[in-house]
């Protein structure tokens, strides 16, 4: 996971028990950051996230990944996008790397209904693009 | 799968309630621990969780007409969607509280499948990047955006028809 994948999915970093207060941001920033972009939300003079808070958000996504119970559930479409994807069911948490670079794709909480879905279709957002 | 209310309530009952991690601050090791904690996912969780979904899906479609009217507010002026975010985080938080108070709803057979065209479009903001010099292969811009959201909206529409004399 790169420094740039975990800044631009910062406001994903709740979900696996980040608090960005503790960084010093607030849910307020992370909003602005799931709304413009993190580029856009800097431009606009919002604070970027500290090198510790997205070290913290990597090394988070690594211990998810390589937890006994995060399920390695092969390969699953992903709005369009061919992903290796761990899951834990349980929580609903879920991590997705992209099969042709290898490189990170997404990450947060899944509703119970995407969940199921992924189980039933592999597949976690429809294809909109074609 | 239909709803089976006595269930679903016996299910809850039995089981370990689910917990997110929104709002807690942990250290590496507090989260390794809290998954360590968790069950492991068996043929009742799955049942649950299926009943719980259809729940949570009611309360999305009893709530499309502002869902509509916060997309026609998208499609017609600025993408700014964070409304729609966060009434879709909302409702996926009251849902699963209102089953960890064993507080149930029978859920219409109507609104089946509407909370996850919500979710895709949800995926859809995340996909969002407005800056072309930053985009990725896999990222959408905002007329890409847009068309996605249209394409939602016009199943939604069709699926899921607003209150009206014959749907009352």
């Amino acid at each position: 996971m790169t420094v740039w994948s975990a800044a631009k999915h910062i406001h994903h970093s709740p979900d696996f028990g980040l608090d960005p207060r503790k960084y010093g941001m607030t849910q307020k920033d992370l909003d602005s950051i799931a709304k413009n972009g993190l580029i856009d939300h800097i431009r606009d003079g919002g604070i970027p996230p500290n090198n510790e808070y997205v070290a913290a958000f990597q090394q988070r996504w690594e211990r998810f990944a390589e937890h006994r119970d995060a399920r390695k559930c092969g390969i699953a479409t992903i709005m369009g996008e061919q992903c290796h994807v761990v899951k834990h069911d349980d929580t609903g948490i879920f991590l997705a790397f992209k099969v042709d670079s290898r490189e990170s794709y997404t990450g947060y909480r899944l509703s119970l209904r995407q969940s199921s879905n992924h189980d039933k279709n592999n597949t976690i957002g429809k294809n909109y693009k074609n | 799968m239909q709803y089976n209310k006595r269930k679903h309530l016996k299910l809850l009952k039995s089981s370990p309630k689910s917990e997110s991690l929104r709002g807690r601050s942990l250290t590496d090791e507090e989260f390794v621990k809290f998954l360590d904690s968790r069950p492991i996912a068996d043929e009742n969780f799955f049942e649950l969780r299926e009943y719980s979904a259809m729940m949570i899906s009611h309360l999305h479609w009893e709530n499309r007409e502002h869902y509509f009217e916060l997309i026609e507010k998208l499609l017609n002026g600025p993408m700014h969607f964070l409304e729609l975010r966060k009434k879709y985080q909302a409702i996926n938080e009251a849902g699963e509280s209102l089953a960890a108070n064993l507080i149930l709803l029978e859920p219409d057979g109507k609104s089946k499948g509407f909370d996850l065209l919500i979710g895709d479009l949800i995926m859809g903001f995340d996909l969002y990047c407005p800056d072309p010099s930053l985009r990725e292969s896999n990222e959408l811009s905002e007329e890409e955006l847009r068309d996605i959201v249209q394409k939602i909206f016009i199943e939604m529409k069709e699926g899921y028809p607003e209150n009206s004399k014959e749907n009352v």
